[in-house]
C-alpha cells in the first residue's frame, strides 16, 4: 500500500495528518477552555468541520492523481465526463450524506425538533470527517470504495470516527451532571477523538514504514558496500529484494509528478547500485 | 414415528432442565433477599403501662369501662373516620387565590377543610398524611390498623384480602368494648371478619364502577350516626380511588366526585356531638395517570383532616408539619382509651389528646403523658423484636438507648418530650432500614447456583453433546434437576444455606463427569457473532448502575439499533466484497437482495425509534412528557375518541392483516382442514370483536352506563384462544394436498386470489419412490409444504398478538404493531445475512449468537414498548378487568394472570416465536427466490421448511442451541441484575430502582423459560405432523 507512495505524497500525506492532528487538538483545547459551553462549542465544531473538508480539499487539489488505483479509474471516469459535472456531484452527495448522517442520528434517539442545531452540529462533523473527505479524495464512488476496503486511509479514519460518535453515547445517561454531558459534546468529542487516534494510527504507521524502508535499503547497502563489494565480489543479489522495493517507490512517486526519466524505466537493465 | 417423539422429548428435557436449575438459584436468590418482617403475635393488654398518677382521676383505676381509659383518660368517646380512598393532600388543599375557571377538576372542589380551619383554628387541622410505600389500599389499610410499615413484598398479596393476624386497632377497640361500625369497602370485611358490630360492605372490585360503594355508605351513614350503638364508626369511601383509575385526576368526573365527598363531610360535620373526633384521612394519594402503588411523591402524600368541637390545638404553624401514617393509630388508640397495639409504631399525635376544657397545665401534662405511654410501648415492641433473634443496627441501637436516657434524666417537661419525640422518630428510621435486610448466605448461594448453570448452559450450546444427544446424559442431568430441587427445598424449609452450596457443588461436579461431553468442539466466532456479544454485554453492564437502569428504555433502543444497523453493514460488505469489479453504486445497490437489505433496515429502525411514542415515563425521568398513548380512551377529552378509536383499530387490524397475508401467499390457508379454518376464520374474529369491545367500553364510559354484557367480548376472546391454540396442537398441519388429476378436472380450485399461490411440488421425495413404483404417474401437489413448519406457529402467534392488544388496551395497540414489524424485519435481515455468508444447509439452520442477541434486545425493547416500566406504579392494573368482573365469581388468579400478561406481552410472544429464527431463512428463501444465494444449491434449498422436517436431527440442534442461546442471555440479564442487588444492597436507590428492576427481569426469565418451552414443544410436535404425513403419503404411493 504505502510502498507505492511517492516521497512528496507520502510527505503530503504525513503533513495532512500532522495537520488533522493539530487541527483536532485545537478544537479540543477549545472546547474545553469555553468550560463545555454549549453555543460556543457549536461554533468551534462547525469552524473545524469546515476546517477538515477545506484541508482534504487543498490536497486533493495538491495531488490529482492520488495514490491507488481506484483513483486511476476515477480519473478514468472524469475524462468522460466534465470536470464540473463530477465536482457538483461530489457536492450533492456531501448534502445528502449530511442530511443522511442526521436523520440517522434521529433514529438512534436524537430529538427531532428540539436541539436541533445541536443534531445538525453533530452530523456536520461526524459527516465532513467521515463521508464527504472520501468523497473528495475517491470521488463519487466513495461508499462503494470504502466498503471495498481499497483505501486503507479514508477507510480507517470513517469507521474510527463512526465508532467513535456511536461509543460517545455511553457517558450521556450517568447522573453526573458535568458540562460535557450535554447532547451533542460527548459524540462530537468522540468523533474527534477517534479521528485523532485515527490519524495518529496513520502517522505512525508511515513513520515505521517509510522509516524501514529507507533504513533497510541503506543497511543493506552498506553491509553489501563493506562486506562483498570492497572485498572484491560484484554479486549484488543479496540486496536485490530490498532495492526493487525502494526503487518501486521512487519510481511511482516520480511518475505521478510526472518526471520523466527514461533511464531507469528498466531496472534491470542498466541501472545497479554502483557506488 | 416413536424414535421421534422420543427424540423430541429429549429436547424439551434439556431445555427444561436448565430452565429448572435458573429458576431454582433464582428463588434461593430471591428468597435471601426479599425477606419479610417477623410478626409477633403478642397483643397489648389495659394493665400493660398504668397511667402514674391513677389518683389523679378516679375512672382510671379500673379497666375498661365505657368512657374510662385504659391507660391514661380518653379525650373523645366517639370516633368518626371518614376514610376517602386516594385523597391526595392537593384536593383537599382549598387554594383561595385560584379563580374559579383556571382550577383543574381536582383543585378546590372540596372546601369544606379550608373553612373549617379558617373559622375554628384551634379545633381543626389539616396536614399531608405521609403514607410508606407500597401505596396499594390494602397495605395501607394494614398500616393504618396496626401501625406498623408493610415490607416490600407484602405487596404481592394484594389481591387476596387476609385476615389481620397481628395486634391492631381494630381488636382493641372491641376487646375493650367498644363498638365498631363500618361501612364501605368489603376490602375491611376480609382483615376482619366478625369484629364489627353493624356492617354495609359493597365489592369493592369493579374499578369501573364509580358510585356503588359511596352511595351505599351515603344512604347508611346519617342513619347510623344517629343510632346510639357505636363508639367508632369507620366509612371508606371508594369513588375518588375508582375515579382516578377509570379517568385520571384531570376530569370533569373528578370534580362531580370529589363535591360529592365534600356535601358528606358536611354533612357528617353537621350531625356530629361535642364528645366525638372527626378524622378524613386518604389512604394513599395518586400519579397523574390515576395510578398508585409506587413511592412518589404524589401517591404517598394524602390528607388528614382532624376536627373536633372539644379539641383544643395550639396556634396553627405557618408550615403545616407532615403527619405520618403509622401515627393514626396510637393517636386513636390514645384518645379513645384503648392500649396502643403491640406491634405499633407510631409517634402519637399528643395535640389532638388536648380538649378544650382542660388548662395549660393539664395539657401539658395530657401531651407529656401520652408520648410517654407511646414511647414505653415501642420500646416493649423493639425489645421483644429483638429478643426473637433480630438484631439492629449497633448505631443506631445504641443512640436510641442514649436517648432513653436523656429523656428520664432530663427535669424540665418540655426537654423530655422532645427527647421523647426524637426517640420515636429514630426508632421508626431504624425499622424502616432493618426490613429491608438481607440473608447474604442465601443471596450468594443462589448467586453461585445462577453462575454455575450459566455455565453449563454456555458449554452445552458450543459442546459436541449438542449434535448427538446420548439418553444417559440426559436421565442424569433430569436425576441432578430433581436433587438440586430437593436440595433447595430442604434449604427453604430447615433454613440451611448450606444445602444451597451443596447443589451449586453438585451441578460442578456433574459437569465435571461430563466434561468429555462438555468439551467445546469448536469455537468460530465471526465478528457478526461477537459484536452483538459485545453491546449486549453493556446492556447487562448497565444494570449496576442506577443511572442506565432509569434510562434502559433508551439504552436498549440504542443497542437494538446498533445491532439492526450491525447487520446492515455487515451485509453491504458482503455484498460489495462480492462485486468487487464494478464500481457502480447502482449495479451493487440495485439489486433485489440490497433492496429488500435497505427496506428491512430501514422499517426495522424507523419502528424502532417510533416506539418512543409508547414509552411511559418513570418518576426519575424528569424530562420526560408523558404520551397520550397511556390514557385509555375513556380517559380522552371527547374531541379525540374518534381519533383514537380509529388509531386503535387500525394498527390492530394490520397486525393481523399482515401475518394472514402472508400465510396466503405461502398458500398455508388452502382447503378445509380444520387447522386452516381456524387459522383462517379465529385471528380476524377476534380481532372484530377487540374492536367492539373497545366501541362498548367507549359508550359505556361516554354515558356512564354499566352494560350488563360488556365482558361477554374478551370472554369469547378467551375462549376463542384456547380452542384455537388447542386445536393447532392437536393438528397442526397448515397444508393443502390438491385432489389427483382425474378428480381435479371436476372439482375447481377454490381459491380467492390464485396468482398468488405458489404451488409446490413435492417433487424430490417423490422421485426416490417412482423409481420403485414405476406406475405412480400421480404427483402430489401440496400447497404450503415450503413453510409448513412455520405457518402453524405464525397461526398461533396471530391469535396470542390479539389478546396482548385486548389486554394492552386501546391506546397501545400501535405499540404491539410495532413490536410485531420490528420482529419481522429482524428475522427478514437475519435471513438475508444467512442466506447470503452460508454454504449449507447446516450452517443456515444455525442461527447463532447475533440472532440470539437481536431477539433478546428485542424482547427487552418491547417490556418498555408497551408501555412498561420496571417499576410498581407503572404496571397497568387496569388490565385486571379486561373481560372479569367481580371478584367473587373468578378469585384473584385470573386478574393476576391479565397483568402478568399485559405486563410481560413481549417476553411471551418472543419467547413463542424463537423457533422462527431458525426456520425464516428456509422459509424466505422459497417464497422470494430472488433473494437467494448463489452459493446455495438451489434444488434443495427450494423445497424449504421441508428440508428441516427431513432431517430432525438437524431440527432439534439448532432448535436446542438457539433456545439455550436465547435462554442464555435472559439468564445472564437477570444474573446481573441480582449481582447488581446484591452488591448493591446498601445503595440509596435500592428499593426505588434495583430492587424493582430485579424483580421485573426476575418474573420477566420466568415467562420467557415457560413461553420458550411451549414454542419449542410446538414446533417438534408440527415436526412429527408433518414427519408422519410424510411417511403416510409415500405408503400410500
Amino acid at each position: 500500500m504505502f510502498e507505492q507512495t511517492g516521497p512528496h505524497a507520502t510527505n503530503l500525506l504525513v503533513l495532512k495528518n500532522i495537520l488533522c492532528l493539530v487541527f483536532g487538538v485545537g478544537v479540543l483545547w477549545t472546547i474545553v477552555l469555553s468550560g463545555y459551553e454549549l453555543a460556543s462549542s457549536l461554533y468551534s465544531l462547525r469552524a473545524y468541520s469546515l476546517l477538515v473538508v477545506l484541508l482534504e480539499g487543498v490536497c486533493r487539489y495538491l495531488t490529482p492523481a492520488s495514490s491507488s488505483e481506484i483513483s486511476a479509474i476515477a480519473k478514468a471516469k472524469t475524462k468522460k465526463h466534465s470536470k464540473i459535472f463530477e465536482t457538483f456531484l461530489v457536492v450533492l452527495l456531501s448534502v445528502c450524506s449530511v442530511i443522511g448522517t442526521h436523520v440517522v442520528v434521529v433514529l438512534f434517539g436524537a430529538y427531532v425538533i428540539e436541539n436541533i442545531e445541536a443534531t445538525f452540529t453533530l452530523s456536520l462533523l461526524v459527516a465532513s470527517l467521515a463521508f464527504i473527505r472520501p468523497l473528495i479524495t475517491l470521488g463519487r464512488s466513495a461508499v462503494i470504495n470504502l466498503l471495498e476496503r481499497q483505501n486503507i486511509e479514508s477507510e480507517v479514519k470513517s469507521f474510527a470516527v463512526l465508532v467513535a460518535t456511536w461509543a460517545g453515547a455511553f457517558p450521556i445517561p450517568l447522573d453526573w451532571d458535568r458540562p460535557w454531558q450535554v447532547w451533542p459534546l460527548t459524540c462530537s468529542i468522540g468523533a474527534i477523538l477517534g479521528e485523532l487516534g485515527a490519524s495518529v494510527y496513520f502517522l505512525s504507521v508511515l513513520w515505521s514504514k517509510g522509516g524501514t524502508q529507507w533504513k533497510n535499503k541503506a543497511r543493506c547497502f552498506n553491509q553489501w558496500y563493506g562486506e562483498k563489494f570492497l572485498s572484491g565480489q560484484t554479486d549484488d543479489t543479496s540486496c536485490e529484494p530490498v532495492y526493487k522495493q525502494y526503487q518501486q517507490c521512487v519510481k511511482d512517486a516520480l511518475k505521478k509528478l510526472k518526471i520523466e526519466i527514461p533511464k531507469i524505466e528498466d531496472p534491470s537493465a542498466d541501472d545497479k547500485p554502483k557506488e | 414415528m416413536w424414535m421421534t417423539r422420543h427424540r423430541n422429548c429429549e429436547v424439551l428435557v434439556v431445555i427444561f432442565c436448565v430452565s429448572e436449575l435458573l429458576t431454582v438459584g433464582l428463588l434461593l436468590f430471591s428468597h435471601g433477599f426479599l425477606l419479610t418482617r417477623q410478626v409477633i403475635p403478642s397483643n397489648s393488654s389495659c394493665d400493660d403501662f398504668r397511667d402514674p398518677k391513677p389518683d389523679h382521676r378516679g375512672e382510671t383505676g379500673h379497666p375498661s369501662h365505657t368512657g374510662g381509659g385504659c391507660w391514661m383518660m380518653p379525650p373523645f368517646r366517639k370516633t368518626i373516620i371518614l376514610l376517602i380512598d386516594a385523597l391526595r393532600y392537593d384536593f383537599a388543599l382549598y387554594n383561595a387565590s385560584l379563580k374559579d375557571d383556571d382550577t383543574l377538576p381536582y383543585q378546590n372542589k372540596m372546601p369544606v377543610f379550608g373553612e373549617i380551619v379558617k373559622q375554628h383554628p384551634h379545633q381543626a387541622l389539616l396536614s399531608p398524611f405521609m403514607a410508606d410505600a407500597p401505596t396499594t389500599t390494602m397495605q395501607r389499610l394494614k398500616g393504618l390498623t396496626t401501625g406498623s410499615l408493610p415490607t416490600f413484598i407484602d405487596a404481592s398479596l394484594n389481591f387476596a384480602s387476609e385476615e389481620i393476624e397481628e395486634d391492631n386497632i381494630i381488636d382493641q377497640l372491641v376487646r375493650h368494648g367498644r363498638r365498631v361500625t363500618i361501612l364501605g369497602d368489603d376490602t375491611w370485611g376480609g382483615l376482619f371478619p366478625g369484629r364489627f358490630s353493624r356492617s354495609h360492605l359493597y365489592s369493592s372490585f369493579n374499578v369501573m364502577d364509580l358510585h356503588t360503594v359511596d352511595r351505599g355508605v351515603l344512604s347508611h351513614l346519617g342513619e347510623e350516626m344517629g343510632r346510639g350503638d357505636w363508639e367508632v364508626i369507620v366509612a371508606h369511601f371508594l369513588g375518588v380511588d375508582h375515579c382516578g383509575h377509570r379517568y385520571g385526576p384531570n376530569h370533569p368526573q373528578m370534580a362531580t366526585k370529589l363535591a360529592q365527598m365534600n356535601e358528606a363531610v358536611l354533612q357528617v360535620i353537621a350531625g356530629m356531638d361535642n364528645d366525638t373526633l372527626l378524622l378524613v384521612l386518604g389512604d394513599h394519594g395518586m400519579t397523574q395517570t390515576g395510578d398508585h402503588g409506587g413511592d412518589s411523591r404524589e401517591e404517598v402524600e394524602a390528607a388528614l383532616f382532624v376536627y373536633s368541637p372539644a379539641l383544643h390545638l395550639p396556634s396553627p404553624p405557618v408550615h403545616t408539619l407532615p403527619v405520618a401514617q403509622v401515627d393514626l393509630v396510637p393517636t386513636l388508640a390514645l384518645s379513645l382509651g384503648v392500649p396502643v397495639p403491640f406491634s405499633s409504631l407510631g409517634k402519637v399525635m399528643e395535640d389532638v389528646l388536648v380538649t378544650a376544657g382542660m388548662s395549660a397545665e393539664e395539657a401539658e401534662k395530657q401531651r407529656h403523658l401520652g408520648l410517654h405511654l407511646n414511647v414505653q410501648q415501642v420500646k416493649r415492641y423493639l425489645t421483644a423484636y429483638r429478643e426473637l433473634g433480630n438484631s439492629y443496627p449497633q448505631d443506631l441501637w445504641h443512640k436510641l438507648e442514649l436517648l432513653e436516657g436523656k429523656a428520664l434524666e432530663k427535669s424540665s417537661v418540655g426537654g423530655q418530650r422532645t427527647a421523647f419525640s426524637e426517640y420515636l422518630t429514630l426508632a421508626k428510621l431504624m425499622c424502616e432500614e432493618i426490613w429491608a435486610r438481607f440473608d447474604v448466605q442465601e443471596m450468594l448461594s443462589g448467586l453461585c447456583l445462577m453462575l454455575s448453570v450459566l455455565l453449563m448452559a454456555g458449554l452445552l450450546i458450543h459442546s459436541s453433546a449438542l449434535t448427538d444427544i446420548k439418553t444417559h446424559i440426559i436421565k442424569r442431568l433430569l436425576i441432578l434437576t430433581v436433587v438440586v430441587n430437593l436440595l433447595f427445598a430442604l434449604s427453604l424449609s430447615f433454613g440451611f444455606v448450606i444445602f444451597g452450596y451443596a447443589a451449586n457443588v453438585l451441578i460442578l461436579l456433574w459437569m465435571y463427569a461430563h466434561r468429555q461431553h462438555l468439551t467445546v468442539s469448536q469455537l468460530d466466532f465471526k465478528a457478526i457473532d461477537c459484536i452483538p456479544l459485545l453491546l449486549v454485554s453493556f446492556l447487562l453492564l448497565g444494570s449496576f448502575s442506577n443511572s442506565f437502569v432509569v434510562v434502559e428504555n433508551y439504552v436498549v433502543a440504542f443497542i437494538l439499533l446498533s445491532c439492526i444497523t450491525l447487520y446492515l453493514l455487515l451485509l453491504m460488505l458482503e455484498i460489495v466484497s462480492k462485486k468487487l469489479s464494478s464500481g457502480k453504486m447502482l449495479k451493487v445497490f440495485g439489486n433485489a437482495f440490497s433492496v429488500t437489505c435497505g427496506t428491512g433496515w430501514a422499517a426495522a429502525v424507523v419502528c424502532v425509534r417510533c416506539s418512543g411514542w409508547f414509552w411511559r415515563c418513570r418518576e426519575e425521568q424528569h424530562w420526560c412528557l408523558p404520551g397520550q398513548a397511556q390514557v385509555p380512551l375513556s380517559g380522552l377529552p371527547q374531541h379525540l375518541h374518534n381519533w383514537r378509536y380509529f388509531t386503535s383499530v387500525l394498527p390492530l387490524a394490520l397486525a393481523v392483516w399482515l401475518p394472514r397475508r402472508w400465510l396466503l401467499l405461502c398458500g398455508n390457508l388452502n382447503g378445509s382442514r380444520v387447522g386452516v379454518v381456524l387459522a383462517r376464520t379465529v385471528p380476524v374474529a377476534c380481532s372484530v370483536l377487540v374492536a367492539v369491545w373497545w366501541a362498548i367500553q367507549a359508550v359505556m364510559a361516554a354515558h356512564n352506563l354499566d352494560l350488563w354484557g360488556h365482558v361477554i367480548p374478551p370472554r369469547v376472546i378467551y375462549a376463542a384462544t384456547a380452542v384455537h391454540v388447542a386445536v393447532l396442537a392437536c393438528v397442526p398441519l397448515l397444508i393443502y394436498e390438491l385432489p389427483p388429476a382425474a378428480s381435479r378436472k371436476s372439482q375447481p380450485l377454490v381459491s380467492d386470489n390464485p396468482s398468488t399461490l405458489i404451488p409446490h411440488l413435492y417433487k424430490s421425495l417423490m422421485e426416490k419412490y417412482r423409481t420403485q413404483n414405476s406406475k405412480g404417474p400421480t404427483i402430489p401437489i401440496v400447497y404450503g409444504l415450503a413453510t409448513g413448519l412455520s405457518a402453524s406457529m405464525v397461526a398461533v402467534l396471530m391469535v396470542v398478538v390479539v389478546v396482548v392488544v385486548l389486554v394492552a388496551g386501546d391506546g397501545l395497540s400501535g405499540a404491539v404493531l410495532l413490536l410485531v414489524l420490528v420482529a419481522a424485519a429482524s428475522l427478514l435481515l437475519q435471513a438475508l445475512w444467512k442466506l447470503k455468508t452460508c454454504h449449507n444447509l447446516k450452517e443456515l439452520a444455525r442461527p447463532g449468537w447475533s440472532a440470539a442477541c437481536l431477539w433478546f434486545t428485542l424482547s427487552i425493547h418491547g417490556f418498555y414498548l408497551t408501555g412498561h416500566q420496571p417499576t410498581f406504579p407503572a404496571l397497568h392494573w387496569s388490565a385486571a378487568f379486561v373481560g372479569v368482573e367481580g371478584a367473587q365469581s373468578v378469585g384473584n388468579w385470573a386478574p393476576a394472570l391479565l397483568v402478568g400478561l399485559n405486563t410481560y406481552s413481549s417476553y411471551l410472544l418472543l419467547g413463542l416465536a424463537l423457533p422462527l429464527v431458525v426456520v425464516a431463512p428456509l422459509a424466505l428463501s422459497v417464497v422470494f427466490p430472488s433473494l437467494r444465494g448463489s452459493r446455495l444449491e438451489g434444488d434443495e434449498i427450494s423445497r424449504g421448511e421441508f428440508l428441516l422436517v427431513e432431517e430432525p436431527d438437524m431440527l432439534r440442534e439448532s432448535l436446542m442451541s438457539t433456545a439455550l442461546s436465547y435462554i442464555f442471555l435472559q439468564a445472564a440479564k437477570v444474573f446481573c441484575t441480582s449481582l447488581a442487588a446484591f452488591v448493591l444492597r446498601r445503595h440509596l436507590m435500592l428499593w426505588k430502582i434495583f430492587a424493582p428492576h430485579f424483580i421485573f427481569e426476575a418474573v420477566g426469565l420466568i415467562v420467557t423459560l415457560l413461553s420458550v418451552l411451549a414454542g419449542l414443544g410446538f414446533t417438534l410436535r408440527v415436526q412429527a405432523a408433518l414427519a408422519s404425513w410424510g411417511e403416510r403419503l409415500v405408503k400410500a404411493a
